[in-house]
């Protein structure tokens, strides 16, 4: 039984937009209840690929969990190939986790044009999943550039007062990034000796030095606007405080991986040697990013825009560990992303409960809020502390994986990078004294209340994963190591060092297209 | 050379005949007399294109390069694509102007005689193998078009667009011609492939009478810097009008450009793509940045359709060196460009009131909360020339910059994607404007007089067409190949 469960989360959402459609939009509350309950489901259906994929170290055909490829644009060699490995598989999860939880959190917030919404966010459900998902380069464009259009509505219609501002911003830096992306795609694409946009087969074919270079540089553009990259990552803080509460969640928490998932999937393994050469470049921006990052959340009055400049801080810390190009930097990075998606995605929510309450984002306008809402102030507490890295929370594994990675084969920059963990604490502990702490100076704050029902909902499962990461990582780190050891020889030039070269299989017996042995049953 | 091949020259008399027919009824039965039957014109011309389509794509199989009418047209693939197009574009535009005429209070049955004569001029474009066959179809084609423009008779700007587009036009048709009078002097011939035979890049004669050529196709095509009339007669024309000639015109002039180049100059490659390239870049750059501030949605458009024709020159300047995949993506993307140009023509169309276009942006100002349909359908032909995918647009420029590339014109696709993400700023200002802002003192919204489910249904079809044909753009993309394939066969 060809089992096509990898496409069935994909486009699962899309089915509950078109349920979505159907419905009248003054029924709100149906609407709110069936976007949850497709989304709940889409999560649920996704659930299984945790456990079918079962990557055993030797066994290449294990790597992968892939679906028959479909042919789609046969003139170009354009193919529907999905499937997932230790990269994406936990990113997919991370989104169809998420996505269930922002609707939750807009229950109340959005009020107007409810029904437009829930569709564009299904639809920006559809087009992240299959973005982690496609396995051809085309198809990967496709769902990459389509998941612009439903951001840039949730941004610009139900954004705040500046929205439009920052989501015409949004919407043109990633175009810029992206359209270079696509002649980089077409130029790759004539080198390949047959036309397919395949990535298996481009994983096998070696470019020349020349065109990795430019090829590398529009690709590290493309991505390094998403992630967002000192200096590429203005576009960032005008989103994040214009956009609600999920969107900044769904912005934070999955759009900026697909721009280190895209260094991973394509940019470093495509032109490993450019991406060799190019590796001090790529560092030093990284830890610019690490550093800037953090001394501008420093001086944040605002507690989103915080969060937000907190986020270029801590993609910083994933692309340095990318481009350690050792084993532990890169597992390191890569859970890093996840937690980035938990902790970060959970601080907005908590803002936004906040703004809920309050109307106002501003440092200044809270202080002892610790009084009139424990239970709030705790969660946020914890949260505070899994984004600064503290032992036993999902943070610090990430964080320190990577200084570990990036101490080994990027001293100096790891040793500049240290200083963001500090200046985390830094920016997040002073951010806490100031909000929840002290007396209560406006008259608003004395009456709030304290978490609902359908808060401690959205908010708990978060907390769980948060610990779950940070005392067993092992759940996590286990199903990653073998894609990740798998991608290092990807990246590494030839002769270099290899981590496990006994253990690990040639790497070309990854090239020949995935047979039937391949499909998920 | 007897050959009266009317079997070659068929799907262009069907429309002929339709036309003459229309025509007949006028005379006949005067408009004002038949008030029962007023939607007769408009059914017979849709009647009329919809069968020349069936019946062009009977001929499809058996079309082959025969010329006839000793060497003056063709029915190959590639004219049937053109053809197709054509009559599409003619079909979409009887729906959308049905209600409108009605609206503004000028519903003649000339209008579809005038509509119909026009795609005729096309076709006979679209398949002249001979120079003085195209300029026979392109005087035909415009004329048609001139009035066209002028027919909201009462208003001051459609009178203005049609005598402005006239001149304008009537003089690029002076450079066409002396260009065609320079070819035969130097070669003797106004035949494509006989010219082609003696062509070399030595005969200072025969580049001067390229060029000029080639000047009078950029007036056509609407290329930089031989734009100027554009804005104008797009902003003045009524709009069903512009949307339907803003797709014809371009798939015709288009259609017998890449004729010419291909058959007649072949051995000039060198020359004509060097031509081809600036002109692509100065036309992309140009009207994407002429674009970006404009506050009338028409003129708008009229822009951003003189940046498409840029890309589409892209698609051609590739032809140096890839032909096929070239003249394929121009095919395809001429499609594409007709439903998306057509749609949002027809938009404004349906927006349109007895006293004035839906023209100025204000109106549009939250139209998602009056016209929640209207204003989607708006959005998704605009993403889609913005070369959003999944929709057809994308597919468009897809095939296009990827023409350029494989011609190692990196360079060209690089400054053409660079254009169409700039063109991103105004194609999403127009969604904003829809979406995200409050009704401000201009406020355009449909009239309720009479359902205008013409109207409708010319948006239905085309918004479908622009996301199902984007996502499976595989038979339009095979078609247009045999097309371009069976024009390099001659």
């Amino acid at each position: 039984m060809a089992f096509r469960l990898i496409s069935l989360t994909i486009f699962l959402p899309l089915a509950v937009a078109l349920a979505l459609l159907l419905v009248r939009k003054e029924k709100e509350e149906l609407l709110r209840r069936l976007a949850l309950a497709g989304s709940l489901v889409t999560f649920l259906v996704s659930l299984p690929l945790f456990w079918l994929y079962r990557p055993v170290n030797g066994a290449p055909a294990s790597l992968w969990l892939l679906e028959k490829p479909l042919p789609w644009i046969e003139a170009w060699g354009v193919k529907y190939a999905v499937g997932i490995d230790g990269l994406s598989l936990f990113l997919v999860l991370l989104t169809t986790f998420l996505t269930p939880l922002c609707v939750l959190a807009s229950w109340r917030y959005i009020k107007e044009r409810v029904k437009a919404y829930l569709i564009s966010f299904m639809l920006l459900e559809m087009a992240m999943v299959g973005t982690f998902c496609a396995l051809d380069v085309f198809l990967f464009y496709v769902f990459w550039e389509a998941m612009l259009v439903p951001m840039y509505l949730i941004i610009g219609v139900w954004g705040g007062p500046r929205r439009i501002y920052a989501a015409v911003k949004f919407f043109l830096f990633t175009m810029v990034g992206s359209v270079l992306m696509l002649v980089a795609i077409l130029v790759t694409y004539f080198q390949m000796p047959e036309r397919t946009f395949d990535l298996f087969a481009w994983y096998g074919a070696g470019f020349g030095p020349q065109l990795q270079l430019w090829c590398f540089l529009a690709f590290a553009l493309a991505f390094a606007i998403k992630v967002p990259m000192f200096p590429f990552h203005t576009w960032l803080p005008d989103a994040h405080v214009e956009a609600p509460t999920a969107g900044s969640v769904i912005l934070a928490g999955v759009l900026l991986k697909m721009g280190t998932y895209g260094f991973m999937r394509f940019a470093m393994p495509l032109y490993h040697e450019a991406a060799q050469t190019l590796a001090p470049l790529m560092l030093s921006l990284a830890v610019i990013g690490i550093v800037y990052g953090a001394l501008v959340s420093l001086v944040q009055k605002d507690v989103k825009k915080l969060v937000a400049y907190s986020s270029v801080s801590h993609l910083g810390f994933v692309m340095l560990g990318l481009f350690a190009f050792n084993a532990i930097g890169a597992s390191g990075g890569l859970l890093q992303m996840i937690n980035h998606g938990l902790s970060t995605g959970a601080l907005f929510l908590l803002v936004g409960i906040l703004y809920e309450r309050r109307h106002t984002r501003l440092i200044a306008d809270f202080g002892g809020i610790a009084k009139v809402m424990p239970a709030f102030s705790a969660i946020f507490m914890i949260v505070t502390l899994s984004s600064i890295g503290l032992p036993g929370t999902n943070g610090f594994i990430g964080e320190f994986l990577v200084l570990l990675g990036a101490f080994e084969k990027a001293r100096p920059w790891a040793i500049v990078a240290a200083s963001g963990v500090i200046l985390a604490a830094c920016y997040m502990l002073w951010m806490v004294q100031r909000v929840f702490f002290g007396v209560i100076r406006h008259e608003a704050n004395q009456k709030l209340a304290d978490l609902s029902l359908r808060e401690w909902a959205y908010l708990l499962p978060i907390i769980l994963f948060i610990f779950w990461i940070g005392i067993y990582p092992q759940t996590f780190l286990g199903k990653m190591k073998p894609s990740v050891d798998h991608w290092l020889q990807m990246v590494q030039p030839p002769g270099a060092v290899r981590v496990e070269p006994a253990s690990a299989p040639p790497s070309s017996a990854f090239i020949a297209p995935p047979g039937p042995e391949f499909k998920v049953d | 050379m007897h050959d009266l091949a009317f079997n070659l020259f068929s799907p262009p008399l069907l429309v002929l005949y339709g036309m003459a027919m229309l025509l007949l009824l006028e005379i006949l039965y005067p408009y004002a007399t038949r008030r029962g039957v007023r939607n007769l014109s408009p059914v017979l011309a849709l009647i009329t294109l919809l069968f020349t389509i069936g019946y062009l794509a009977y001929r499809w199989s058996s079309a082959t390069t025969t010329e006839g009418f000793s060497g003056m047209i063709a029915l190959d693939r590639f004219a049937i694509f053109v053809d197709v197009i054509l009559c599409l574009a003619g079909a979409f535009g009887v729906l959308s102007a049905w209600n409108y005429l009605r609206t503004t209070g000028e519903d003649h049955g000339e209008f579809y005689v005038l509509l119909l004569s026009t795609v005729f001029g096309g076709m006979v474009m679209a398949g002249a193998t001979d120079l003085l066959m195209i300029f026979l179809g392109l005087e035909i084609l415009s004329i048609s078009v001139y009035v066209l423009a002028g027919f909201l008779r009462l208003r001051l700007e459609s009178s203005e667009s049609a005598i402005k587009y006239f001149f304008l036009g009537a003089f690029s048709t002076g450079f066409l011609l002396y260009g065609i009078a320079l070819l035969f002097g130097a070669t003797g011939s106004t035949h494509l492939t006989t010219i082609g035979g003696s062509a070399s890049a030595d005969k200072w004669l025969m580049l001067a009478g390229m060029a000029l050529l080639l000047v009078g196709f950029g007036f056509k095509i609407a290329a930089f810097p031989f734009h100027v009339w554009t804005p104008d007669v797009y902003q003045g024309a009524p709009s069903p009008v512009t949307g339907f000639m803003a797709a014809a015109v371009k798939a015709a002039a288009f259609a017998a450009l890449l004729r010419v180049l291909l058959l007649a100059f072949d051995p000039l490659r060198e020359q004509w793509a060097v031509i081809l390239y600036y002109l692509a870049i100065a036309t992309m750059i140009f009207g994407n940045v002429a674009a970006l501030l404009q506050k009338s949605i028409k003129r708008l458009l009229a822009y951003s359709s003189i940046a498409h024709a840029g890309y589409l020159l892209v698609g051609v300047t590739a032809m140096i060196r890839e032909e096929k995949s070239g003249a394929s993506a121009v095919l395809f993307y001429l499609f594409a460009y007709s439903l998306m140009t057509i749609g949002a023509f027809a938009v404004v169309s349906y927006l349109s009131r007895r006293e004035a276009d839906a023209d100025d942006l204000e109106g549009y100002r939250g139209l998602a909360k009056r016209h929640p349909w209207l204003a989607a359908a708006l959005a998704i032909y605009l993403f889609s020339m913005a070369g959003i995918p999944p929709l057809i647009g994308f597919a468009g420029k897809f095939a296009l910059f990827a023409a350029a590339v494989q011609a190692h014109l990196v360079q060209l696709a690089v400054v053409g994607v660079l254009a169409s993400a700039l063109s991103v700023y105004y194609y999403i200002r127009v969604v904003y404007v829809m979406y995200m802002d409050e009704p401000g003192d201009i406020v355009a919204t449909a009239s309720t007089e009479r359902f205008d489910w013409p109207g409708r249904l010319a948006l239905i079809l085309t918004s479908l067409a622009v996301i199902v044909l984007g996502i499976l753009p595989q038979p339009i993309f095979n078609w247009a190949a045999q097309g371009a394939e069976m024009l390099l066969g001659f």
